[in-house]
């Protein structure tokens, strides 16, 4: 459903800085799966995502949605199929205006001149009390008053409230203390699954990228340099992964964050 | 005395339109839009003209519409053509001075003493009522209470959430499937109507426009709108527009105090300036020692 073509991504062309961050990209997602994706800092994994929603134009290659090629077509366009989270909990919602407000903009519900009504918020009560946040007696509060569990849960409901395509998670609970962490990528399988999502997640924890999903990819310097899932997948450990690694690339995996359990 | 009053409180109420129009593009959407003066003496321009033919309640929407035209220009400056955003205000407000005395039939001066206007109606319909004396004021208000009407409805609308959003976090609408584009250019296309209506509605009441009457308006309306921040802080949409008319008032009670207490009225843009600053800078140094008294702690 998802398919990229020898994609290629260069910043800074011509100058000193000139570093490829995506090379010979070739992906083929099929429906319903997730994928889960790892690699050392500045292999590229954010470059990914942000070449697949638009935020740029690649260079060369070409992205397939659908059957659609998008790959000339604008960000925001291209938002309205693929949802997006962020590490950082604050660049998902808007602070100052309440939950409520929050997610009568991301629902799309109706035209733009339409107003909130009795049976959204009955709604959004529901949705929200599925997170487990206690969020929905909290609806009228500004989001910027949440913590920043709550409020990735808030953006991961946001993203998902009507079923994208596509969901891109970009180490969404990296910036979570680890409790919290694990609760917010608790929920985040359980949409996935409930809704049966095609998911891209970038992710520092090894463990979970074996445990979610049902593919696992590794990058390095702007490559895929491994594709694994079914049985072979399954029967793979963290340590497995680190070694795979070692051997690729040449060097150990490394990453700030990253947890090996 | 009382009348000086209702003088005051009627000046607030015209420049209250100007300050909600400032809390659309700069409370609201965080664009600072420097062509406010520009756009305010527009509206008195168009809405002298078409008073002068015989058309004060016309005047009122025409002049919105000039006002409207104006936004979107500076609107499409900042987002289509690559023209930062205060520039974009600068370069508008610069040619809407040409503009301005152009719609005036060249001349930098309008005369509406003979013609009918919207207050002229409000005596003659209130005449020798009870609300007599105050026929103008009870005009002025009923036309700010429907645009605060207005206001607050569509901020509650789903457009409105964008426009708010947009201002609030512009990651947020960038990665999603709202056109910052289009959400711009509707904030000031609106938030310039208001400016225009309220520049219109001081040409009726002054019965005169001229070529300065808009000089120095984003000023004074920022301050009043920062004032009015401080009656109602962090509450919603319904408290903040509440709270912006409240700060015009407020703010033209106190320059006629001022006044009354020997200031040359040249002075009030002076005033209005530092009240300006004072309430930028002063939660800016607020913060800033209650940083260095946390460290310190
Ligand atoms: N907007 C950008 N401009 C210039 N260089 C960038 C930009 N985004 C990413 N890069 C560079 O591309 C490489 C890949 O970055 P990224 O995809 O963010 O890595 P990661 O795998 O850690 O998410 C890095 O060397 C980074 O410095
Ligand atoms: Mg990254």
């Amino acid at each position: 459903m998802l398919k990229l073509q020898s994609v290629d991504k260069t910043f800074g062309k011509g100058t000193v800085n000139e570093k490829k961050a995506l090379s010979n990209i070739n992906l083929d997602v099929k429906k319903g799966d997730f994928i889960s994706i790892i690699g050392s800092n500045g292999a590229g994994k954010s470059t990914l995502l942000n070449a697949i929603s638009g935020v740029f134009g690649v260079d060369s290659g070409s992205i397939i949605l659908d059957g659609v090629d998008i790959t000339r077509v604008s960000e925001h366009k291209r938002a309205s199929v693929i949802g997006r989270l962020f590490q950082d909990p604050m660049k998902g919602s808007a602070p100052s205006m309440s939950i409520e407000d929050n997610l009568y903009l991301a629902s799309g519900k109706r035209g733009w001149f339409s107003h909130m009504t009795g049976a959204d918020r009955k709604e959004f009560r529901e949705r929200l009390s599925l997170l487990g946040m206690g969020l929905e007696d909290r609806m009228k509060h500004p989001v910027g008053l949440l913590s920043g569990g709550q409020r990735q849960a808030l953006t991961l409901l946001m993203a998902t409230y009507n079923i994208p395509k596509l969901l891109l998670l970009d180490e969404h609970t990296a910036a979570l203390d680890p409790a919290t962490a694990e609760k917010v990528l608790a929920i985040t399988r359980d949409v996935i699954e409930k809704n049966n999502i095609t998911c891209l997640m970038i992710t520092h924890n090894m463990q979970s990228a074996l445990d979610l999903g049902n593919r696992t990819i590794m990058m390095n310097d702007g490559e895929i340099i491994y594709d694994v899932e079914g049985d072979k997948r399954a029967a793979t450990t963290v340590e497995d992964l680190l070694q795979l690694f070692k051997d690729k690339a040449g060097e150990k995996l490394t990453n700030d964050r990253m947890l090996l359990s | 005395m009382t009348s000086l009053i209702q003088t005051a409180v009627e000046l607030g109420l015209i420049s209250s339109l100007t300050v909600l129009s400032l809390y659309l593009s700069y409370t609201m959407l965080n664009v600072c839009d420097l062509s406010t003066d520009g756009a305010f003496t527009m509206g008195a321009a168009v809405g002298a003209v078409v008073t002068l033919s015989g058309h004060p309640f016309l005047a009122l929407p025409v002049a919105m519409l000039a006002g409207m035209t104006s936004g979107f220009v500076t609107a499409l400056l900042q987002t289509k053509m690559g023209v930062d955003s205060l520039l974009a205000g600068i370069t508008v407000n610069t040619a809407l001075y040409s503009v301005n005395i152009a719609v005036m039939g060249k001349s930098s001066l309008l005369n509406l003493n003979s013609a009918d206007s919207i207050f002229s109606y409000a005596s003659d319909l209130m005449d020798g009522s009870l609300l007599d004396p105050y026929a103008r004021l009870v005009a002025i208000v009923l036309i700010v209470i429907l645009v605060m009407i207005c206001i607050v409805a569509f901020l509650r609308t789903r457009l409105g959430l964008a426009v708010r959003a947009t201002g609030d976090n512009p990651d947020m609408v960038r990665s999603s499937s709202i056109n910052t584009v289009a959400i711009t250019i509707t904030g000031l296309c609106l938030s310039n109507s208001l400016t225009a209506l309220s520049g219109c509605l001081l040409a009726q009441y002054n019965k005169s426009a001229n070529i300065d009457i808009g000089t120095g308006m984003l000023t004074i309306a920022l301050a009043s709108l920062l004032i009015g921040r401080l009656f109602f802080r962090n509450k919603g949409v319904g408290h903040g527009v509440v709270g912006a008319v409240i700060g015009a008032i407020f703010f033209r009670l106190v320059y006629t105090m001022a006044l009354r207490l020997n200031m040359p009225a040249f002075m009030l843009k002076l005033v209005s300036s530092v009240i300006v600053i004072l309430a930028i800078s002063g939660p800016y140094f607020l913060s800033k020692m209650r940083k260095k008294g946390g460290d310190n702690a």
